[in-house]
């Protein structure tokens, strides 16, 4: 009985420890996972590659955007925001008003 | 003077070939269009993307030139998911001369007035305009000009991969009595150009363009 309690008490002292290491988080490199701030454009109209160039500079001016793509395939302007950041379709429509094309909704 | 012109159009004439009357608000365009028997110059500020304003100088040699202001407006534009039509208004006010036999010639203010239409998907173009230019107090006709394009993308690319165009261009001038096609490869890839084209007469053409 004396053994089994000696063997009891020493596996748990060891399961403690192992749990421990397992959880305690690296204090010196916190994990910190961050998701882009991405917001996307449905357009009609953008029927050649110079319609893309013009979007992308055009979107590229405004200070809380970070950098743009452009699916002419999807016809989706996808705006990368600042951290942070956000962008409201009142800023986005004058924009694409400016360019020619016609807004179809903005996709989150 | 002459050649350095020449070099200029032969530079820029490029721009004509995808360029509207009016671009995206706060665009600026030059085009231009180098042939024997037409040669345009054109430099647009777009205030609107409905709205161009150009100065045009043009000629054809030996028969007429002039300078002129014109107004570009967008009548009508369809946007649909994968493509785009316009109508274009052209109007605008010049000066210019238009050459006689026996040396004479008559230089006066004119006007000129336009109409153009184009539908484009990403791979299929079509493109047509209508130009002419009168004296303002006679009325009498300087020149005329119709274009017609019909353009075939071979495959899709996007703006930074490398684009290229089959397209076939017919030019009747003259009220009709000339008529020029000319089967057309255009290459483009990010702002960088090269045309290639040869008129059924057999003159070549050989464009490229950077853009700024």
């Amino acid at each position: 009985m004396k053994h089994i309690i000696i063997l009891l008490f020493f596996l748990n002292t060891n399961f403690e420890l192992a749990f421990s290491k397992e959880v305690q988080p690296n204090k010196s490199e916190p994990k910190v996972v961050k998701s882009e701030n991405i917001k996307k454009i449905k357009v009609h109209g953008m029927a050649c590659p110079l319609c893309q160039s013009k979007a992308e500079k055009k979107f590229r001016e405004i200070s809380s955007v970070k950098s743009v793509h452009v699916d002419m395939e999807k016809m989706l302007i996808s705006l990368n925001l600042k951290e942070g950041a956000d962008i409201s379709k009142d800023k986005i429509l004058p924009v694409i008003e400016s360019l020619g094309l016609t807004f179809v909704k903005v996709i989150d | 003077m002459k050649n350095i012109l020449s070099i200029i159009i032969l530079l820029v004439w490029p721009f004509y070939s995808f360029s509207h009357p009016s671009s995206y608000e706060g665009g600026i365009d030059l085009m231009g269009v180098s042939h024997e028997k037409f040669q345009n110059l054109e430099l647009v500020y777009s205030p609107k993307y409905w709205l161009g304003t150009g100065l045009i100088a043009e000629r054809r040699p030996d028969l007429w030139e002039s300078t002129s202001l014109q107004i570009g407006y967008l009548a009508k534009r369809w946007n649909l998911p994968a493509a785009q039509g316009n109508l274009y208004l052209l109007a605008g006010p010049g000066y210019g001369t238009k050459y006689l036999a026996n040396e004479k010639k008559i230089t006066d203010i004119l006007y000129r007035l336009g109409i153009q239409g184009d539908f484009e998907t990403r791979r299929i173009y079509t493109f047509a305009k209508y130009t002419e230019q009168r004296f303002f107090d006679s009325n009498e006709l300087i020149n005329n000009r119709l274009e017609l394009r019909v353009g075939y993308a071979p495959y899709l690319a996007e703006f930074t991969e490398l684009n290229s165009w089959l397209i076939l261009k017919t030019v009747f001038l003259r009220d009709f009595k000339d008529t020029i096609y000319i089967p057309t490869v255009r290459l483009f890839y990010k702002n960088f150009l090269v045309e290639f084209g040869v008129d059924l007469n057999g003159g070549p053409q050989l464009n490229f363009m950077v853009r700024h």
